[in-house]
């Protein structure tokens, strides 16, 4: 019976709901590990599970989410590789090197979105991740570059803009 | 189920395009913020003129690092490197982003710059921002700069005045240089210093004030080529009951290295390249110890072999790994009655003999490191013996055989710098047949502290021919060109400083293995 793990739902806020191992997304998520501390009193004597609303993340955002948090935090999937062990053997790439490699690499919108939901979500690891792959798209390109990807309308006036230049003078 | 699944991606689609989506610009600021710490600060100080919301996001920049690559304009690096910012323009650009910064919880703040145009008129001093005369000490840039990280409860700290150039030795230690430039002592009073955890001070002379109350949460404390007296240092050390890693390199004054507070904490400690220096002392009591590895590195005149078994430090039960780093031209008498190593398991020691001059030394010597060091696991014995001496040939005398010594516990032997000199063929056949257990010994003529020769055949004749076991691995030469590898090894496993990443990685890139021939 100890072995059976005990599991949380998640709702996203289109109002799927995703199952996932309680052990697991406590060691991820602090906003989940303590939405789970405050509910776990009245928990106890009732055997039915958890389900935790999430009201900012959509379905789509939570599922790659979850998929990042079962490869990161699972202790069965990730034994032996202690994150913070900086020094590691020459040519040993981290394990999970290409899968965060392939994880953000996604369109825009649907990064921004995981941006803000390891946000919202505590996850510093993915937050981290996310934030260095959106700094990676902007990295190299002309301000119009920027705007075009991202969509930001340039609101300055002329004066404002040319002011603003001058005061950066510098770093153009 | 297939039909559902593709069903509810067709929703959250659809819905896509009716709910608002969340576009880069409609992340919080701080956020933002985030994002763009991950860039260098000239990229991140561009995207100011985007738009009205984007003219502050860069102040919340988090990761300033302030050097020639980050305050140049344009991303072409000539082959001259990033090119050459003069001391005004640094100045006044690091100035310029720290007076728009919002100065809020920096992470990592790191300035690198060198200031030529004074250093070569022999004194350091950095104009003052608005008058141009030095009226006040305490309004230079470097100390701005620090008030600054201060201020906003920076984390890691790194002021290096050299630029991150290249220290040399010969030049810069042995003659004295211009004067470096001072700190006031009144910049570490501050309460806000109980943020830093890492400080990493380059060129420059520091005091203390008189109501130092210590850096609370420091863990990791750098020094190179610092000017601060030994008592400062002591009067440092006694306060930062925190700290894990302690370097001290190029270190001009200081003559001895005293530890006169248990550091409970200490794991790492590195000395590396101090002419003057003479005694190390740590005090701890060796219930709580636990410095686990140390390096140090000395200059010419310390005679290594003596120091090891006499003045070294005998209260220091956990040392698990050592590293020596040594030059040795005489030959010592060695005592009869050593300080014997109980915990060392990792011994690598360098010895650099360079010059014209002959050599007295005899490498033979060494094996009597077999003796203080019952149990060792690993040895590494990194030569580099550039003298006029020929490879080992047998008209040369008879080898030498040491009385034989049982060493029950060494199992890898490396040895590097191999030119085949008959005392080096001497000691990796003392230690062949001394070690029971041996299961793995790499001969290498790669220089893996300086460039190297070729002298593969002496291995494999003298050494490889005496080996039954098949157990020797003799490595044909190549170059070498890195910097001795366990400075970054050290950071790399103390691990919590940015730096330490930085540096083992390049570490690993360096330490390409030779290729290996294995002879049976």
């Amino acid at each position: 019976m100890a072995s059976e793990k005990k599991v949380v739902f998640l709702r996203s806020s289109d109002g799927e709901a995703f199952e996932v191992s309680e052990e697991v997304i406590s060691a991820a998520s602090v906003t989940i590990k303590g939405m789970i501390d405050e509910e776990s009193p009245s928990r106890a004597d009732t055997a039915a599970t958890t389900t935790l609303a999430i009201p900012n993340v959509t379905a789509a955002t939570l599922s790659r989410v979850l998929h990042y948090v079962n490869k990161h935090f699972d202790a069965a999937a990730v034994v032996g590789r202690p994150d913070d062990y900086i020094f590691c053997a020459p040519g040993d790439e981290h394990p999970l090197a290409r899968f965060d490699d392939d994880f953000v690499d996604v369109d825009n919108d649907t990064l921004i979105d995981l941006v803000h939901a390891a946000e919202y979500l505590h996850i510093k690891k993915l937050f981290d991740l996310t934030c260095k792959a959106v700094a990676d798209k902007l990295k190299g390109r002309t301000i119009d570059q920027i705007r075009e990807t991202f969509g930001i309308v340039n609101d300055y006036t002329v004066e404002e803009e040319v002011e603003v230049y001058r005061e950066n003078s510098w770093a153009f | 189920m297939k039909k559902n699944s593709e069903q509810r991606f067709h929703g959250t689609i659809a819905k896509r395009r009716t709910v608002p989506k969340v576009s880069l610009s409609n992340l919080p600021r701080d956020i933002l913020s985030q994002i763009l710490s991950q860039l260098p600060i000239n990229d991140a100080v561009r995207t100011s003129v985007l738009s009205r919301e984007w003219k502050y996001v860069w102040r919340g920049h988090t990761n300033l690092t302030f050097d020639s690559a980050t305050l140049r304009k344009h991303y072409s690096k000539t082959s001259f490197g990033y090119g050459f910012i003069n001391d005004e323009e640094f100045i006044t650009r690091v100035d310029t982003v720290l007076g728009h910064h919002s100065g809020v919880e920096i992470e990592h703040m790191e300035v690198k710059h060198r200031n030529w145009a004074s250093r070569s008129r022999g004194k350091i001093s950095f104009p003052t921002q608005n008058t141009g005369i030095e009226t006040s000490t305490t309004n230079q840039s470097p100390d701005r700069w620090i008030n600054f990280a201060i201020r906003s409860k920076t984390k890691e700290l790194i002021i290096d005045l050299n630029g991150g150039f290249k220290l040399s030795l010969s030049r810069g230690i042995h003659n004295i240089r211009e004067e470096p430039y001072s700190l006031p002592s009144q910049l570490f009073s501050a309460d806000n210093v109980s943020y830093l955890q890492c400080l990493e001070l380059t060129s420059l002379s520091l005091q203390l004030p008189a109501d130092f109350n210590g850096f609370l949460n420091l863990r990791n404390l750098t020094l190179v080529d610092v000017s601060i007296t030994d008592k400062y240092v002591q009067y440092m050390l006694t306060k930062c009951n925190h700290l894990e890693f302690f370097e001290v390199s190029y270190y001009r004054m200081i003559t001895s290295l005293w530890m006169p507070h248990p550091l409970n904490q200490l794991k790492h400690l590195v000395v590396d390249k101090c002419p003057l220096h003479r005694v190390i002392e740590v005090n701890c009591s060796p219930t709580i110890l636990e410095l686990k590895n140390i390096c140090f590195k000395f200059m010419p005149c310390n005679a290594i072999l003596d120091y090891m078994v006499t003045g070294f430090p005998s209260t220091l039960p956990s040392l698990n790994t050592l590293t020596l780093h040594c030059a040795q031209w005489k030959r010592i008498i060695l005592p009869g009655n050593p300080f014997i190593f109980t915990h060392l398991r990792h011994l690598k020691l360098e010895l650099v003999l360079y010059g014209k001059k002959k050599r007295k030394a005899d490498v033979l010597d060494y094996a009597y490191l077999l003796e203080v060091a019952p149990f060792i696991e690993k040895l590494e014995l990194l030569m580099w013996l550039q003298c006029p001496r020929r490879p080992y040939r047998k008209e040369d005398g008879e080898l030498r055989i040491r009385p034989r010594h049982q060493h029950a516990h060494l199992k890898s032997v490396h040895i590097s710098g191999f030119f085949g000199h008959k005392d080096q063929v001497e000691l990796a056949l003392h230690i062949l047949c001394s070690s029971i257990i041996l299961e793995k010994m790499e001969i290498s003529p790669r220089v893996e502290i300086g460039n190297g020769m070729h002298c593969h055949r002496v291995a494999t004749e003298f050494v490889c021919k005496a080996n039954q076991r098949n157990i020797i691995n003799a490595g044909k030469a190549s170059f070498s060109w890195g910097p001795p590898l366990d400075r970054g090894y050290a950071r790399g496993v103390h691990g919590t400083s940015r730096l330490g990443g930085k540096l083992s990685r390049m570490h690993k890139c360096r330490r390409v293995k030779p290729s290996k021939t294995r002879k049976k």
